[in-house]
């Protein structure tokens, strides 16, 4: 049997870091829906015996209004192929939630008890299923959990594998928490999960991850995940890049520019064959001569859906350690400043460019 | 320091030409176009050399490879060798074209010294006072302009003091500096108060964005709202038309079952009237009214017979044979009465039988009655057509209905009233329904969009927080500046007047004995031979330009290293003095060269006879520059 997988599309997800370039995020969100059509395609092409999703398809606190006519159609598009929906904790299964009001089409299944369900996929072969019921505070599904009957058993849910929480980084919090070592006692062969965003093939459980870029520094394989279920239920895996748009992070070398015009040349030349979004960290020093704002620098790539500029590793381009030794002001300013217990790094770099420049007589006080 | 000399190996208009100096005042006089702003340039580009870095040239650097590039278009090279205070030779050597053959040598010892005064990719022998390129043209040198400004503006003579002790290349005083700083973060930042000022606009764009994004969420919960409410409605409306779908099948079976009982007993009826149908009924009745007369008839014979009898026996009676004639009598009334008992018999039996008739007949009369009553003017065919047509009509309804539900409807006697009820109910709740729909759709036009909301919130408060770090920012700059500026002021001022004291008494003529420098604005004071104290800016032209010589020479005091001396070099400062402020300004010249190497460009002769007259072989030089040679 063949199965299709794919999770944490977040339909509908804001895209503030993304900058303000006119209508990016808006693109982005279109990309969202264009990468699952794809997903739904590959399905069909492969001949799926089914299409999976472990949750957050959509966000349930900012869908739009065609949210539901898309879903609606897309699912129908590859009708009788069967697809199960298994909400997560953005896609809630709720009074309001859109999987409620949606009139889908036969081949759409959705799990809804906040308990695995059976369904069978084919004869031997059950897929169990459950749905959160609310943002936050799902119990684990694992627990206390045992199949019923013989034969092959895959789950589908939206949890987290407590022993990936760290790998996750920050900001994830548990969701339906369980452990690996639960599934063979539950009888469960595989689990195809969704939540982590990062893609994860253990032996027992499959995180695809978010097959689009939500954010930049995502790395790892991820996109859909088609899962080929052995007679013994083992899971062969292969995984086929489905997202749409992409981002990078580059650094720019500031060292030697004098000016806007030269750092923007510099930006166009790394970007020049990019597609999509770039975040650009800027790095090396800074010529004192330089006036140079993180706004100068976004439409210096044009073509590209989103830049996002931060800032590196800066050096002030003046001889800090022969000023401080000047008997003047400006010496005695340095000093003082790089003395300063309470500045960050970035924050002396800044007062002291900012005192060194007005003393030169210059008026862009704002510096990087 | 002193520069021993300096060779322009190719440098202007000059090709390998050599000025020595010597450690005390050396008069350089040349006419106009001698060269003398080219060898100032060489002296410095000997010692300095250029800045080799990354990037377009500034403009001062461009102008001054404008100017002083040769002439003739050789490799531009200059080498200048100097003596430190602690005794060291040093030759500096700049390939001034590719930047590449820049060295610093021990003359001595033929030992590189680069690597101590590399400043900006080049070997900077201004490194050694504790100076760089830029800061030792400002402290160093002093040109005809400065000093005229000083004659003309009194006030700079703070000014360019302030100036001096703000910065080493003395761009810019650390009042304007700071002056400059407010400005800035006025104009770019502003207060909350202020209404057109950036931070002010940038609260209300956050204050904005933040209630449109509670407006988008709440617009996105009353969406959802609404469609739960819509859908609910939905279901409503599909009950209530359920149940008068219901009632219909209902009452339409009903109907359909009471035409099909009612063709059932027509037929029956029809059957049994087509079976025995009704007679003539009078003649019932009159076969019935003999037999059901007063009188019973018997037939003729036995009557006879009994009169007979009875006549017989009558008259033997009276013949008085009683016995026989009893007998007779007896015997003829027995048979009489067994007749009559027969005839009455006879007569029963055919009343009964008339009255039988008579029953069978009124029933055919009844069931006519009712089979006319149950067609209502209809033929059979027609009543048969009604009654499929019920039936069919009662299928119709009771279409996708399940057949249980339909039995078990409570119809109410009154069915009309129950469906009219029932349709209104149902008309209402589509009603609802379609209102639940149609502001559904409105709102779905409006799409409040939740994401763009946060967006424009972030995008919002990020604003802000630059505005709130940029000015956070400025601020703690500003501070810094201020202390800086207090203390080096505080530091500054004790030194400045210590040194200038010094000199006062010998370039003031004994006019002057003392001075102060005010710790906070760097004003100087000096006190006249009445005691009283004036401010050195209100002096006389003359005495104001040897106050600023004797700041120059203490300001180059302070900057420059200690244990170092960094030399003078003057470009012409007396070409504006009369004749007695012009040998004033001189003799303060040499006076400060006691101390310090001072290198004086000049054109006048005046200068050059002076220099002539006053100048100590062993310490002094006077330089003549003659017209370069242009190349043929």
């Amino acid at each position: 049997m063949k199965l299709v997988l794919f999770s944490d599309l977040h339909l509908d997800a804001q895209f503030a870091w993304l900058g303000p370039r006119a209508d990016a995020a808006r693109r982005r969100r279109q990309a969202l829906r264009d990468t699952l059509a794809r997903i739904v395609q590959l399905a069909a092409e492969e001949r799926a015996d089914a299409l999976l999703c472990g949750g957050d398809l959509y966000e349930q606190e900012r869908f739009t209004p065609d949210t539901e006519a898309f879903l609606q159609n897309v699912f129908a598009d590859i009708h009788p192929l069967p697809v199960f929906l298994a909400p997560g904790n953005h896609d809630w299964l709720g009074p309001a939630s859109l999987y409620r009001r949606v009139a889908w089409s036969p081949n759409v299944h959705i799990f809804q008890e906040p308990r695995l369900q059976p369904v069978t996929l084919a004869e031997g072969l059950t897929l169990w299923g459950a749905a959160h019921h609310a943002p936050a505070n799902t119990p684990g599904f694992l627990d206390g959990f045992r199949v019923d009957r013989g034969g092959i058993h895959l789950a589908l849910f939206h949890g987290s594998e407590r022993g990936g929480i760290a790998e996750q980084g920050e900001g994830k919090r548990p969701h339906a928490p369980f452990s690996a070592a639960q599934l063979e006692p539950a009888g469960l062969h595989h689990a195809f999960l969704g939540h982590y965003h990062r893609p994860r093939d253990a032996e027992r459980y499959t995180y695809p991850g978010n097959p689009d870029p939500l954010t930049f520094g995502e790395d790892g394989e991820r996109g859909a995940v088609i899962a080929t279920i052995q007679p013994d239920g083992s899971v062969q895996r292969r995984r086929v890049r489905v997202g749409v748009s992409t981002v990078h992070d580059i650094a720019l070398d500031l060292t030697g520019c004098r000016s806007q015009q030269e750092a923007r040349d510099r930006l166009t030349a790394l970007t020049r064959d990019l597609t999509g979004a770039v975040r650009v960290t800027l790095h090396g020093e800074l010529a004192p001569s330089l006036d140079l704002q993180p706004a100068d620098l976004q439409d210096a790539a044009p073509w590209l859906d989103g830049l996002v500029v931060r800032l590196g590793n800066l050096r002030p381009g003046y001889d800090l350690a022969a000023i401080a030794q000047e008997p003047t002001v400006r010496g005695q300013f340095t000093r003082a400043v790089l003395a300063a217990p309470d500045l960050s790094a970035e924050e002396r770099r800044r007062v002291l460019l900012v005192g060194l420049r007005a003393l030169d007589g210059r008026d862009d006080l704002e510096v990087l | 320091m002193r520069f021993e000399s300096v060779t322009a190996h190719a440098f202007g208009p000059f090709t390998d030409q050599r000025l020595e100096f010597a450690p005390g005042l050396n008069v350089v006089y040349g006419p106009n176009e001698a060269g003398k702003s080219s060898w100032h340039a060489a002296l410095y580009a000997g010692l300095c050399g250029l800045r080799r870095a990354r990037g377009q040239p500034r403009a001062d650097e461009r102008a001054f490879t404008e100017r002083h590039r040769p002439w003739d278009g050789q490799t531009w090279r200059v080498s200048a060798v100097i003596r430190l205070e602690d005794g060291r030779r040093i030759e500096l050597w700049h390939d001034l074209e590719g930047k590449v053959d820049c060295r610093a040598v021990d003359a001595d010892l033929g030992r590189d010294c680069s690597a101590e005064i590399i400043h900006e990719g080049a070997p900077d022998g201004a490194r050694w006072l504790g100076l760089d390129r830029r800061s030792f043209l400002a402290t160093a040198c002093v040109r005809q302009a400065e000093l005229l400004a000083i004659r003309d503006h009194a006030d700079l003579l703070q000014t360019s003091l302030q100036r001096a002790a703000a910065s080493a290349t003395a761009e810019s005083t650390a009042a304007a500096a700071l002056e400059r700083i407010e400005r800035f973060r006025s104009d770019r930042i502003g207060s909350e108060r202020a209404p057109t000022r950036p931070l002010r606009q940038a609260l209300e764009r956050v204050a904005a964005a933040r209630e449109a994004l509670t407006a988008a969420r709440r617009g996105h919960e009353e969406f959802i709202d609404l469609a739960v409410r819509e859908r609910a409605l939905g279901q409503e409306a599909a009950d209530a038309a359920h149940q008068l779908r219901l009632a219909q099948a209902a009452r339409a079976a009903r109907e359909a079952e009471r035409w099909r009982t009612r063709l059932r007993r027509v037929r029956e009826l029809a059957a049994e009237l087509a079976a025995a149908p009704p007679a003539d009924a009078t003649a019932h009745q009159e076969h019935a009214r003999p037999a059901a007369g007063p009188a019973v008839r018997l037939p003729w014979a036995a009557a006879l017979a009994a009169s007979v009898l009875a006549v017989t026996g009558t008259a033997l009676a009276l013949a008085g044979v009683l016995l026989p004639g009893l007998a007779l009598l007896l015997g003829a009334a027995g048979w009489l009465l067994w007749q009559v008992r027969g005839a009455l018999a006879a007569a029963r039996q055919q009343l009964r039988q008339a009255e039988a008739a008579v029953q069978a007949h009124h029933t055919a009369l009844r069931r006519r009655a009712e089979l006319e009553q149950l067609l209502e003017g209809l033929t059979v065919e027609q009543l048969e057509a009604e009654t499929r047509r019920r039936q069919e009509q009662a299928a119709q309804l009771a279409a996708g209905l399940d057949a249980g539900e339909i039995a078990a409807f409570p119809l109410e006697p009154n069915a009309e009233a129950q469906l009219a009820r029932l349709a209104e109910q149902a008309r209402a709740a589509a009603a609802r329904h379609a209102q639940a729909c149609g502001e559904l759709e409105a709102r779905r036009a409006v799409r409040p969009d939740v994401a763009a909301a946060e967006e424009a919130l972030a995008a919002a408060e990020a604003e802000l927080a630059r505005l709130r770090q940029l000015g956070w920012i400025l601020d703690r700059a500003r501070q810094f500046l201020e202390q800086a500026q207090q203390q080096v002021h505080r530091d500054i001022a004790p030194q400045l007047a210590s040194s200038i004291r010094r000199w006062l008494l010998c370039v003031t003529n004994q006019r002057y004995d003392d001075v102060r420098v005010d710790p906070e604005t760097l004003d100087v004071l000096v006190r006249g031979s009445s005691g009283r104290w004036r401010r050195a800016a209100l002096l006389s032209h003359g005495t104001a330009e040897q106050v600023y010589l004797l700041l120059r020479v203490a300001m180059a005091e302070r900057l420059t290293r200690p244990g170092e001396v960094c030399p003078l070099i003057l470009d012409d400062v007396t070409v504006q003095c009369d004749a007695e402020r012009k040998r004033a300004v001189l003799e303060t010249l040499r006076t400060i060269s006691r101390e310090r190497q001072v290198i004086l460009f000049t054109q006048e002769l005046e200068v050059l006879d002076w220099a002539s007259a006053a100048a100590d072989p062993a310490r002094d030089r006077i330089l003549r520059l003659d017209p370069p040679t242009l190349a043929a």
